[in-house]
């Protein structure tokens, strides 16, 4: 689902470093921002290798995030959501860009697809391989000549789009199981439907439930807004290509706050601000005096609180540290508040300074130096948002096979001013994977641990 | 109730174990493969049973009088075969008996059982002499006949109980008076017993593949 339709991403830049295939696209966040004007509208999207192998090399080049956005006066999408309204009168002399505009894209993976099937002219792809596999998998071989032009998304992400609307999800079922069974007339239906809403319903539902950014607030000992919400889809696999998996998943959000219109969303994010800045201010003093395993800036907070005050006499207590990736434990804690969190989006306010990760254990933990600059705008890159492991459970991936998907958590770092470079629509950002630790849990100095060889009984 | 069902794990062992793709933590057992969630043991032995062994208040000097916080203990076992030893520090009692029993999943440990003489029935005894040390705490476990029960102290007779050993001898050296050193040293003898060679074991094994693959 491209945000800028007319300037679609090129495959080739989204090639794994290490096995040189063309990664699948992961996931996609509206995360709209205020201070430039061009990034009114802004998505960033998250693409990712399926081998997994290539994920145990490094920390990276097995994700690549990619930042696209618009200002609120472009072609392709009214200045104003229809929800408003002013709609009518704001939106006045504006048309939206004819969709015979916009770049073609590839019908296995969604990037941009210049070639076209030289059969019918009708069906493009971005690389030969995904041409042979549309051809001979994708049952496209029986299916050309009389296959009606797909729209210029691919039939997949239309129907992800039909499905955003939560009341639709059959009817994205339904297209789903139309695709699977290479019938064309339902396919139609639903993909015409879909084209006309899009533009319309675009903005709004982009709004409303590709993202939300809501408050902890009803829980306790929170740092920063975290709850992400974005959609849930069931698992739609185009055809042409059993792999591909296409897929946004929700988050199960506490006090549903749909902010159906931009403009209030903005106001109500001042205000949301505010309280969440008192109660914050409330909940580190209470923090503080809790046990310091919970969040990770009470931690600190803890710690220097017990050096700054010194121990009468030569205390020694008995070792309280279990030895035990404390990181881990940390993380362990803020999961069990939400188990089904996906991802965790960690740019709310502006005066915030940069926020802390959620780490999943001790080691490796991205240091300064592995996060480069923004290259365009020499502004450093600051913490956005991170993807959790329970994302993993509802691909389709097979676990027990050994080069399967596999991360600890994946950390988005982007521009802190969201440069907007003329012409170039896509920044790269950094991703960064932190895997688990191998350590086991067992306790500190106890010798023991059975190395086992046998386990019959 | 409600909770174990919504269990989504995090790690690849833990989406495996939920797939059911593995059928016993002996499976685990076998390539050491570390387990970081607890709901993993709770779904392979859900009939565990913990005991809390102590509560100790430590308490840290400061300027403004003590600061107080309570260490659990607590001891986990189904009486057949597995125990698990947690120790946390909280300053609440509650939390800390919570955070233990946790930790005391995490860390549940097979244990290896033989026969003092004949052969007969199932086993009722440690397979041989095993010893374990924590701090200055020596325990040392010695195979007893049948009937004899387990001739121990309470704090590893507990242990010993939950492990699902029926007759044991002990002796015990060192400080064992500080009930920490004392219950993990008598945990890492029942550790060892998987550790020991012992002659039936001689035979090479075949390896099997890991459930990573």
């Amino acid at each position: 689902l491209w945000l800028n339709p007319e300037h679609v991403l090129d495959s080739q830049s989204m090639l794994c470093d290490y096995c040189h295939k063309s990664m699948t696209f992961l996931l996609q966040l509206y995360s709209p921002e205020d201070h430039p004007l061009e990034a009114f509208h802004r998505v960033i999207y998250v693409f990712c290798c399926k081998t997994g192998a290539c994920h145990k090399k490094s920390p990276r080049g097995s994700f690549k995030v990619v930042r696209s956005q618009l200002g609120q006066y472009n072609p392709y999408y009214s200045p104003v959501s229809k929800d408003d309204e002013n709609a009518e009168e704001e939106n006045e002399g504006w048309e939206p860009l004819p969709t015979s505009k916009h770049a073609p894209t590839c019908f296995v993976c969604g990037m941009h697809g210049p070639k076209f099937c030289s059969k019918c002219h009708k069906v493009s792809y971005c690389s030969a391989e995904h041409q042979t596999i549309h051809w001979t998998k994708g049952l496209h071989k029986q299916l050309c000549g009389t296959v009606p032009p797909p729209a210029s998304t691919t039939p997949a992400l239309e129907t992800n789009l039909a499905g955003l609307s939560l009341s639709n999800n059959t009817a994205a079922a339904e297209a789903a199981a139309a695709q699977k069974n290479g019938s064309d007339n339902e396919n139609e239906d639903s993909e015409a439907e879909a084209e006309t809403e899009r533009k319309e319903t675009k903005t709004t539902l982009t709004q409303t439930l590709t993202k939300e950014q809501q408050e902890y607030a009803n829980k306790l000992d929170i740092d920063y807004k975290l709850v992400e919400r974005m959609n849930r889809f069931p698992e739609l696999e185009i055809i042409s290509e059993a792999e591909v998996f296409d897929e946004e998943a929700i988050e199960e959000g506490l006090a549903d706050e749909s902010s159906g219109d931009e403009q209030e969303a903005e106001e109500g994010w001042e205000e949301r601000a505010a309280a969440l800045k008192a109660k914050r201010e409330k909940q580190a003093a209470a923090l503080a005096k809790k046990n310091g395993g919970n969040v990770s800036k009470s931690l600190e907070t803890a710690e220097s609180s017990m050096n700054a005050l010194v121990p009468v006499g030569d205390e020694v207590y008995e070792n309280t540290k279990t030895g035990i990736d404390s990181a881990f434990l940390t993380f362990q804690k803020r999961i069990a508040l939400y188990p089904d969190q996906v991802l965790r989006y960690a740019r709310m306010e502006y005066e915030l300074t940069n926020p802390e990760p959620l780490y999943v254990s001790d080691a490796g933990i991205p240091k300064a130096e592995d996060i480069p600059p923004c290259p365009h705008c020499g502004q450093e890159r600051t913490f956005e948002f991170q993807i959790l492991p329970q994302l993993l459970n509802y691909m389709a991936i097979d676990h027990s096979a050994s080069d399967a998907l596999d991360f600890g958590t994946v950390l988005v770092y982007s521009c802190k001013d969201n440069c907007h470079v003329e012409d170039k629509h896509y920044q790269h950002e950094v991703a960064l994977v932190q895997h688990f630790s191998e350590d086991g849990m067992q306790g500190g100095n106890m010798t023991a641990g059975p190395s086992v060889s046998v386990s019959s009984k | 109730k409600d909770e174990k069902e919504t269990w989504t794990p995090v790690t690849k062992l833990g989406r495996l174990v939920k797939d059911r793709k593995i059928q016993s933590i002996e499976q685990i057992y076998l390539f050491s493969l570390p387990i970081k969630e607890y709901q993993i043991v709770d779904y392979f032995l859900p009939s565990l049973k913990d005991e809390v062994m102590k509560i100790m208040p430590v308490q840290k000097q400061t300027r403004a009088g003590q600061r107080t916080r309570f260490k659990a203990f607590v001891v986990i076992g189904d009486s057949n075969g597995h125990v698990g030893l947690g120790v946390k520090c909280s300053k609440e009692v509650a939390t800390a008996i919570r955070g233990a029993i946790i930790l005391a999943k995490l860390s549940v440990i097979p244990v290896r059982r033989g026969y003092w003489g004949s052969i007969l029935n199932e086993p009722h005894t440690v397979p041989c002499k095993v010893t374990g040390k924590c701090g200055s705490a020596v325990t040392r476990l010695v195979p007893a006949p049948r009937g004899t029960g387990i001739v121990a102290a309470p704090v590893p007779k507990k242990l010993l109980q939950l492990a699902g050993v029926t007759d044991c001898y002990t002796q015990a050296f060192g400080s064992t008076r500080t009930l920490g050193n004392f219950v993990k040293a008598t945990f890492a003898a029942i550790g060892n017993t998987y550790s020991y060679l012992t002659p039936d074991l001689w035979a090479e094994t075949k390896f099997t593949m890991s459930p990573y693959q």
